[in-house]
């Protein structure tokens, strides 16, 4: 009987050794690279989301719906001539944000409409303190756009723009040249106590992730914010 | 008369106030702000008995502003926010407006506002009609409006009336003083009390009260001038 030799530790010791360290290094990077995609996700669903968050802001904001509400109803009250006009508007307000804002994109000419009326009830219920100008000019004919891209920059102006203590004066342009489309909204500074809805940049901020999701590499966003006046520039490339 | 004013800083809202307070014959409204703070101003030079008040304004909320309002005012708040409500009523508002509301409903706010200055104003006509005045053993009610003037002699006091004898009691002139309303009486003498409204007139620091020359003490005379503005 011969005495089986013990088999030499070396081989199968270093093979295993290598083996299990591998084994943990790919277990190491395994984690890594799962930590890596669900950061990316995230942030991407956050993205999606504050882009979503946006959109749902851009709707009518339950102030301007009221108080707008109750001018209609101070005509009425007078019997004024302009109340059948300014319920059109509103209701036209209305149906484009229930029947046409959850569309990717729809024709320029209605995001238009909107943002007119929207002008005209704030007119209405300011008065004549406010000086405003609003002015369209291009074809806007066959061209379309993401809905509500653009009523921020205006509401912004009348949140920074109106106080019934001082002169309030607010411009907004867009120009439509070729497929390009530039949105100018300037106002006048006034004094407006902080308050949890005024918060400055906040619907701003929201709109620029939906600029950036919607317009990617298609938009321009230049901002001018000093202490006399508020001042946006939006160049969109239309499709 | 109940007399009002609105503010609001959106003048079709100032316009709804308008037409149905001009429904309502007890309540009278003086002037509409869309600025508040001319709003202020005015009340500080002219005050009124109830605030229409806008709560959601650029330059002030309506709560801030009924805060900095010394005078004692009923308000009812309007707005078309609701999350404010609480704060409202914490400020003992009569009412609270929700734009925009019916003239029902307006005017179940201002009864109540109606109740509440009768209610209040019954109570400080009755208090401030008659004074109660310690002379001979006894409590003599004298009815305020028959004070022709009140003269201080040393340790006692004399109030001369109206077709009456005088009564002479023993008081400081301070401690009848605080008894007085204060708005309509003021000291204008070490020695002397008069009711404002009695003034016949004024020469050279010498007030006629019924006939009766009153000194104007040099001390008082800053006072004397700073209410009874010519």
């Amino acid at each position: 009987m011969s005495m089986v030799p013990p088999r030499p530790p070396g081989d199968n010791f270093i093979l295993h050794k290598i083996g299990s360290n591998l084994f943990l290094f790919m277990i190491v990077l395994f984690f890594s690279l799962m930590l890596r995609i669900s950061t990316q996700w995230k942030k991407t669903e956050e993205e999606k989301l504050s882009a979503e968050l946006s959109y749902l802001k851009a709707q009518i904001n339950p102030h301007f719906l009221f108080n707008t509400l109750n001018s209609i109803y101070s005509l009425a009250i007078q019997k004024s001539d302009d109340t059948a006009a300014a319920v059109v508007k509103l209701s036209g307000m209305m149906r484009y944000v229930i029947s046409e804002a959850h569309k990717d994109f729809v024709p320029l000419e209605k995001e238009i409409i909107y943002l007119r009326s929207y002008i005209e009830l704030q007119q209405i219920r300011f008065g004549n303190s406010i000086v405003l100008s609003f002015s369209v000019t291009g074809n806007t004919e066959g061209k379309s756009i993401a809905p509500l891209v653009l009523i921020p920059f205006i509401e912004n102006a009348f949140k920074h723009g109106v106080n019934a203590e001082e002169d309030s004066n607010i411009q907004v342009t867009i120009s439509i040249i070729g497929q390009e489309l530039v949105l100018s909204v300037i106002n006048k500074r006034v004094f407006v106590r902080p308050s949890e809805e005024n918060k400055s940049g906040l619907g701003i901020d929201n709109t620029r992730n939906r600029l950036r999701l919607l317009y990617p590499l298609r938009h321009k966003l230049s901002i001018i914010d000093n202490s006399d006046y508020f001042s946006v520039v939006l160049e969109l490339t239309l499709k | 008369m109940i007399k009002a004013i609105a503010i609001d800083d959106e003048p079709p809202a100032l316009n709804v106030i308008e037409s149905f307070c001009a429904k309502v014959d007890f309540l009278q409204l003086e002037k509409t702000f869309n600025k508040p703070n001319e709003a202020l101003r005015h009340i500080e030079k002219f005050p009124v008995d109830l605030l229409f008040l806008d709560i959601n304004m650029p330059s002030i909320t309506g709560i801030d502003l009924y805060k900095s309002v010394e005078q004692n005012m009923m308000v009812i708040f309007t707005t078309a926010y609701s999350e404010f409500a609480v704060e409202g009523f914490n400020l003992q508002a009569i009412d609270y407006l929700l734009k925009p509301f019916t003239f029902e409903r307006f005017l179940q706010a201002v009864n109540k506002a109606n109740e509440f200055y009768s209610h209040t104003h019954q109570q400080s006509t009755a208090e401030e009609q008659f004074v109660y005045i310690r002379a001979d053993y006894s409590l003599i009610k004298i009815r305020i409006a028959d004070i022709l003037f009140v003269e201080g002699l040393d340790d006692y006091l004399k109030i001369h009336l109206q077709n009456q004898k005088p009564v002479v009691a023993r008081l400081t002139m301070k401690a009848m003083l605080e008894k007085l309303p204060a708005k309509k009486f003021a000291r204008v003498h070490r020695s002397f009390i008069i009711p404002l409204q009695r003034i016949e007139s004024v020469r050279n620091k010498i007030l006629i009260i019924a006939g009766e020359e009153i000194p104007i003490g040099s001390s008082y005379e800053k006072s004397f001038f700073e209410i009874f503005k010519v």
